[in-house]
């Protein structure tokens, strides 16, 4: 009997101390693939500003004086671990990025970008004599620049909208858009266009109810989906001092798992979730994120030729 | 400088992990878990279990001491801010199966609490909201009411009776319901709570000993003519061997500590929440050690209001009768302050909202604390500690089926409270006790063992080299350690009594005997459970 162990996880947004850990899962967890679906940027900037007498301050998390360049390492790996981006620089430029946003957006998007080449070249390194498959794909948080990155990559494969082979017997299609959110995100479309794309992605499968539905966000009112209710400024809806919490899933993704009834459906996006449910015979998983304290959760998934066999949820 | 000073980090358009529960409920969670309703159940009661205990000096004590032990809580949630509590930080600190076993002793404690407020809503809260009222409308048939409940038979059918409509229909269906809902519906009654026993403080502090003493003559002259009074009390008390008034005693003074293990030890209740948070920092200093001193301010309150009314010899007499002859007082209903407070101003409207505010713990700490177990047996299943389908959620996205073992659990309990009332009460008071000692240990071993966690957490300080942390966790353990022989050896609080110590290990020998079972179990099926815990080395 075949067997294939596949390590799942999402939202990583930056975290190189994540991104390290993704890449050891596949032998740590004995996984013959790895799969990690979008968000791969990080959201903050942290500006290492350098005094006139050479030494440098950061206020992230807090005030910290750096005096050498032992310290600045460290901070920018604490940093660099939390899924941010340090950036050295000096009073001067954080004034200009401070009044032009565009050109904040810049170093941000520079950043990012530098910051998934590193982690290709890391895992091409690593990766170039194993067998492991290690897929990398982007989510709605994520810039389209990054994608040409992750195409060139050697041993890295980005699924993204496309069919793809697992095992020789279960294929996976794989989408990093997201329905709207509150915060008009590179990848946020409507519903019906995410629709569409999962459509025809669906009618390039060779089995529906054998494959792997790879859709960043979850299926709509599935426990998956749970955020808080925002209201116009970002701000949660309060009632009675508790904050208001809304299903914010794609009705799109939740239609195509109902009408095809997939293996699995594996899903990212909110990170407060962890948990499993069924629609109808498809279980569908969101294992949550914990990249800001360099925690990868994930899950381990084993299938065997009748299917399904295991998953479990591990925090590594 | 000054712009750098203006903008620490630079944020991008992106979507953000937004939490929710704000500082205010910590300290609802914190205040209201354990320590409330405890307190309004062993206020009076305390005068008598150790005579010569000053309250006041006992409570700043335990406050001190369970810093300590709250800190290893606090930084536990800092260092890892999501829903899990003790099993989490402990099962990642320092083994999975401490975790477990940690999580399953407090599990059973919450599931015989739950239990046991539903015998003590129908013994005691009943009673005393008909007491006072009784008090309030000089109305002998409502007290004798109220006695008639807290009597046998009725003892022990009511608490039966209400089984099926408090723990499988009010809990049941509030343990189901949305979270949310669940919240509303207790900071309600805790407001009812605070409101009531702010009431009674307030009119004993205003009490004179001899207005208290006439009230207390008068009252009982036209309930129960020729019954005695205020002085009869303390001189029946001395007939039967109670000394009322020993003089102050550290030792007694030390020796009630262990009581208020169970007050403080709620205030932890806010890491179970841990994950849904805003303001994690503010929010959990407010909500674990903020939590404490208000604790400790009510019940000194509570201690020097009673003190001030009734006075030590009358306080500790009525205590005293009330736990080994209650029938040798004219007033036999259980002496809550609620009650003194009516009898010092018997005020109908105050009685009502006071009376209401007793039995109010009834109706939200019963389903409040099984939380915590369903949330734990829903973290096990994730873990595959348990089947998969208990981490099945309803519609409302909570928990399906875990309220079903956890309440199953809480009526094994009242039926065993039942029919034997002092040993299973000493036996929670212990064992609430493991998971405390067990996160102190983890805390101990957290920095060493789990270096590069601590190390990235925000509290990695050290003091002479040595993790704060660790230092928290040991003052926190030993404290837990010696709390644990007065109970051992202290035959005040009965367990002295073999069985319960068999009774305990049979709890933690069942949670170490499941765990590798389950683990054989899964490992049978190609499931490595271990691995859940275990932290991916980077490459």
């Amino acid at each position: 009997m075949s067997k294939t162990r596949v390590f799942f996880c999402t939202d990583i947004h930056g975290s190189n101390i994540c991104f390290r850990k993704f890449l050891g899962a596949a032998q740590f967890y004995n996984a013959n693939t790895i799969i990690c679906s979008g968000d791969l940027t990080g959201k903050l900037m942290v500006p290492i500003v350098q005094r006139t007498d050479r030494s440098y301050v950061v206020r992230w998390p807090i005030e910290k004086e750096i005096k050498n360049s032992k310290e600045l390492e460290e901070v920018e790996t604490l940093v660099s671990n939390s899924g941010y981006y340090p950036y050295r620089t000096n009073s001067e430029e954080v004034r200009e990025l401070m009044a032009d946003k565009d050109k904040e957006n810049a170093v941000i998007n520079h950043l990012m970008i530098e910051r998934v080449k590193q982690w290709c070249d890391l895992a091409d390194g690593f990766l170039k004599d194993k067998t492991t498959k290690c897929y990398l794909s982007p989510g709605n948080d994520d810039i389209q620049e990054i994608d040409p990155i992750l195409n060139e990559a050697h041993f890295v494969l980005n699924p993204e909208a496309k069919v793809t082979d697992i095992d020789g017997i279960r294929e996976m299609i794989t989408l990093g858009y997201s329905n709207p959110t509150p915060w008009d995100l590179p990848r946020d479309t409507t519903e019906e266009q995410l629709g569409n794309k999962i459509e025809a992605l669906m009618s390039q499968v060779k089995d529906p109810k054998n494959i792997l539905l790879n859709v960043h966000v979850p299926p709509y009112n599935s426990g998956l989906d749970t955020a808080p209710d925002l209201d116009e400024t970002l701000k949660p809806k309060m009632y009675d001092g508790n904050a208001l919490t809304k299903p914010v899933g794609s009705t799109a993704v939740r239609a195509a798992i109902e009408k095809y009834q997939p293996l699995m459906g594996l899903h990212g996006h909110i990170h407060e979730i962890k948990a499993a449910v069924k629609i109808g015979r498809t279980v569908c998983i969101n294992g949550g994120s914990e990249y800001g304290e360099g925690i990868l959760r994930g899950a381990i998934i084993d299938f065997d030729d009748r299917g399904l066999r295991s998953y479990q949820f591990v925090a590594g | 400088m000054q712009a750098q000073e203006e903008k620490p980090v630079f944020a991008r358009k992106a979507s953000g992990l937004v939490r929710s529960l704000s500082p205010f409920d910590m300290v609802i969670y914190g205040t209201g878990f354990a320590g409330l309703p405890t307190m309004a159940l062993t206020a009076v009661w305390m005068f008598a279990w150790q005579p010569g205990a000053n309250q006041g000096v006992a409570t700043l004590i335990s406050v001190g001491l369970f810093v300590s032990v709250m800190l290893c809580f606090a930084w536990f949630m800092l260092s890892m801010p999501r829903a899990g509590a003790d099993y989490l930080f402990i099962s990642r600190s320092v083994h999975p199966v401490l975790g477990f076993v940690s999580s399953w002793s407090y599990l059973v404690a919450v599931a015989f609490w739950a239990g046991f407020i539903t015998y003590f809503m129908s013994t005691t809260g009943i009673p005393m909201l008909l007491a006072t009222m009784g008090v309030a409308t000089t109305n002998v048939g409502l007290i004798n009411l109220a006695n008639t409940i807290a009597s046998p038979p009725w003892s022990t059918w009511l608490p039966i009776i209400l089984v099926i409509p408090f723990i499988w229909g009010l809990s049941l269906g509030l343990l189901l319901m949305p979270v949310r809902k669940m919240f509303v519906w207790a900071r309600f009654w805790w407001w009812v709570q605070i409101a009531g026993t702010a009431l009674a403080i307030g009119i004993l502090l205003i009490t004179s000993q001899s207005t208290f003493a006439s009230n207390y003559n008068t009252l009982v002259g036209k309930l129960y003519p020729g019954s005695g009074g205020f002085n009869s009390v303390i001189s029946t008390a001395a007939t039967q061997g109670f000394v009322s008034s020993p003089g102050f005693s550290w030792i007694a003074t030390l020796a009630i500590i262990p009581l208020y293990g169970v007050i403080f030890n709620g205030a932890f209740a806010p890491v179970i929440t841990a994950g849904e948070v805003k303001s994690l920092k503010k929010s959990t200093y407010i909500g674990i050690l903020g939590s404490l001193p208000i604790l400790g301010a009510i019940s000194a309150l509570i201690y020097y209001s009673t003190l001030h009314a009734v006075g030590q010899d009358f306080a500790t007499s009525i205590s005293y009768l009330n736990q080994f002859n209650p029938s040798a007082l004219p007033i036999s209903t259980s002496p809550q302050i609620y009650l003194l407070a009516t009898i010092a101003n018997p005020n109908v409207v105050l009685a009502f909202i006071m009376g209401i505010s007793f039995l109010a713990m009834a109706f939200w700490t019963a389903p409040f604390n099984p939380i915590y177990g369903t949330r734990a047996m829903f973290a096990w299943s994730l873990d595959k500690l348990m089947p998969s389908w208990m981490s099945e959620t309803n519609r409302w996205h909570t928990p399906k089926w875990t309220p079903v073992p956890v309440l199953l659990l809480s009526t094994v309990f009242l039926l065993a409270f039942v029919a034997w009332s002092t040993i299973v009460t000493l036996f929670t008071f212990i064992s609430t006790g493991w998971m405390f000692m067990f996160v102190c240990l983890a805390a101990i071993l957290f920095p060493f063992v789990k270096k590069s966690m601590f190390n990235a957490s925000p509290v990695s300080w050290r003091a002479g080299g040595i993790p704060v942390m660790s230092i928290a966790g040991a003052i926190g353990f030993i404290f837990y350690v010696v709390m644990f022989g007065v109970y051992a050896f202290d035959p005040v609080y009965g367990s002295t009594n073999i069985s319960i110590w068999e009774l305990q290990a049979l709890i933690i020998g069942s949670g170490i005997v499941a765990f590798y079972a389950i683990k054989a179990y899964q490992k049978s099926h190609g499931v490595d459970v271990m691995l859940a815990f275990r932290e991916i080395p980077p490459v």
